[in-house]
């Protein structure tokens, strides 16, 4: 059976069954007719038998309604009677007439019934479609207005705190670190907040990257610059490649990135530890595959617990000493969200992440992504 | 503008916490301060106060912020230090090209609100400089248009130098990359964004002790660069 065939059908004997028995009713329709009538015209009866079934009933059922209704009308109204004989051959005209009809009409309803379903198909899916959108928008608006409303109460909080001094006669040393926690809090509950809204917009499928060339010195200068205060308690050694070709990258989600991968490395060292970051390129052999770049940040730390090298990318999963050790700067940490900002944001662009432990000790954070080909510099110098 | 005895600073925010504290930190630092908590009081009291300058929240409940920037600059050259609670970086880089001369991002500390209004002040109150700048070990003759790093001479291509002057006579306010390549470049370059990244790279490792860790050409993410003396 046509496997397009239309929702509403009955199943297969029932529809069958129909056909036979409105055939038979146009017989009976035809049979007081006859005499009144020309016989051509009583055979005009039957094709609408065979339409309905064709309609109604499917390919198969309107088959079997033209061949029962040429049975019919040769057995009851053709000379003669009661036979399936034929007198006058020119009614063999008529009932191969009944026959191409019956299967024209099939099977153009078939091909109807097809291009009905594939349109209701399609304005289902643009429906869905306009649907994703429309939610998409909404939960971007959403995050937008979340983040909005969060930011501005934590300010106030984390301000109001900070300027408790200025209120009055200078606070007494249990005080001041009482106003000091606040504003800690608040700047850590804000951390939060952020790292949660972000990786919700990030996920989303409709993330888009604002893709910039950029060179690489810039993108790992802007985020150690970001993170100069909390990197004074750190040697922290970095080696780039010289002659770093540009990547076309979103600017602020890559300094997220670096930003991220430098917080988990200091939070992770005891002071006075060594953090490094390298940058190297790994030219195309003959540019038959895509060249990567590879940063990589490594640090002395107490590395990453064995066989969980992959998990420390969920969320909320952190190293196995927690976030105290050497942590000076609480206020961009231990969110647990970091790492997980971090792959979205890479996977995004195309690129990958991984860590593993280095043999010395400490933990070694590399990512990479693809390198494409160069744009056009100016001429003047 | 001539400075007041008593700076005097109109502060346009909704947000009653953080008037409080802003104004706290200001009067602590001999402001006199007049709040507006919507747009159209900002209106008044910005006419109304002739203020030093303008501290301007960007989300009010009766409109954008960047409404009373753009009237604000039809009349007035007053410094504009515009706070944004949107995490996206456009909304700053707009407030920048329509005239504000800084932003803070919510959240933000006291020192560093207490820095950029110091900052704003002494620009506005500086005299005109000579034709030599100094930053770290730079020393720039404008009119020779020549640099010296650690009193060795430096060669700066055209555009490098062109980029640098930009910076300089920024005096310190970020400039946003717009700003930056319409002024190099020429209004046709301004989806160049990477001849200035290029640039600014090249400008670092001549000027910059250590252009890893840059302490003067100094970039903000998503919206431009400022030179930090």
């Amino acid at each position: 059976m046509n496997p397009l065939h239309p929702r509403s059908e009955p199943t297969r004997w029932t529809g069958y069954a129909w056909a036979v028995l409105v055939v038979l009713a146009v017989a009976l329709l035809g049979a007081p007719l006859l005499g009144h009538l020309d016989l051509a015209n009583i055979a005009m009866l039957f094709p609408l038998a065979v339409l309905y079934a064709a309609v109604r009933l499917g390919r198969g059922p309107s088959v079997l309604a033209a061949l029962v209704s040429v049975a019919l009308f040769d057995f009851f109204f053709v000379k003669p009677h009661f036979t399936l004989a034929i007198e006058d051959l020119q009614y063999l005209l008529t009932l191969a007439v009944l026959m191409v009809v019956a299967l024209t009409t099939a099977e153009l309803v078939a091909r109807l019934r097809r291009e009905r379903d594939t349109a209701e198909a399609r304005a289902e899916e643009a429906a869905r479609a306009r649907l994703a959108v429309e939610s998409e928008r909404l939960r971007n608006t959403l995050l937008a207005s979340l983040s909005h409303d969060l930011r501005s109460p934590l300010t106030a909080l984390a301000g109001l705190a900070e300027s408790l001094p200025l209120a009055g006669p200078p606070l007494p040393p249990a005080q001041a670190e009482l106003a000091e926690a606040i504003r800690r809090e608040a700047m850590r509950t804000h951390a939060l907040a952020r790292d949660l809204l972000d990786l919700a917009r990030l996920q989303s499928d409709t993330v888009r990257l604002a893709r910039e060339w950029m060179p690489v010195d810039e993108l790992v200068a802007t985020a150690v610059q970001a993170r100069e205060h909390g990197l004074n308690d750190h040697r922290l050694v970095i080696a780039l490649e010289p002659g770093l070709p540009l990547v076309h990258v979103d600017p602020v989600l890559m300094e997220r990135v670096l930003c991220n991968l430098l917080d988990n490395a200091v939070a992770h060292t005891p002071v006075g530890g060594t953090l490094t970051v390298v940058a190297r390129s790994d030219a195309a052999p003959s540019g038959e595959m895509p060249a990567r770049l590879t940063i990589a940040v490594s640090d002395t730390g107490g590395g990453l617990p064995p066989g969980r090298e992959q998990a420390i990318f969920e969320r909320f999963v952190r190293g196995a000493d927690g976030f105290q050790v050497g942590v000076k700067d609480a206020e961009d940490m231990g969110t647990g969200l970091g790492l997980a900002i971090v792959r979205v944001i890479v996977e995004a662009h195309g690129g990958t992440v991984t860590a593993r432990n280095l043999e010395g000790g400490g933990a070694c954070f590399t990512l990479e992504v693809p390198l494409e080909p160069q744009p056009v510099l100016p001429e003047v110098p | 503008m001539a400075q007041r005895p008593v700076p005097v600073v109109v502060l346009v925010e909704d947000e009653d916490g953080i008037r409080r504290f802003v104004r706290a930190a200001l009067e602590s630092e001999g402001c006199t301060v007049f709040e507006a908590e919507t747009l159209a009081r900002g209106r008044i009291a910005v006419s109304v106060r002739r203020p030093d300058l303008v501290v301007l929240d960007l989300g009010l409940p009766d409109g954008d912020g960047l409404a009373l920037l753009a009237e604000l600059r039809s009349w007035s050259t007053v410094p504009v230090l515009v706070l944004s609670a949107r995490s996206d970086e456009s909304d700053k880089v707009g407030a920048l090209d329509a005239g504000a001369d800084d932003y803070l991002s919510k959240p933000f500390g006291l020192a560093e609100l207490l820095a950029r209004v110091r900052a704003l002040m002494r620009r506005s109150q500086r005299a005109p400089e000579g034709e030599t700048v100094v930053f770290g070990m730079v020393v720039v003759d404008l009119v020779r248009r020549s640099v010296t790093r650690d009193g060795a001479e430096v060669h700066l291509t055209p555009t490098e130098f062109r980029l640098l002057a930009l910076l300089l006579q920024a005096d310190g306010r970020v400039l946003t990359q717009r700003q930056l390549l319409v002024g190099v470049w020429g209004p046709n370059h301004v989806e160049h964004a990477h001849y200035l990244r290029v640039y600014m790279a090249g400008l670092r490792r001549k000027l910059e002790a250590d252009p890893a860790r840059p302490r003067h050409i100094v970039t903000e993410s998503g919206v431009g660069y400022r030179l930090q003396r």
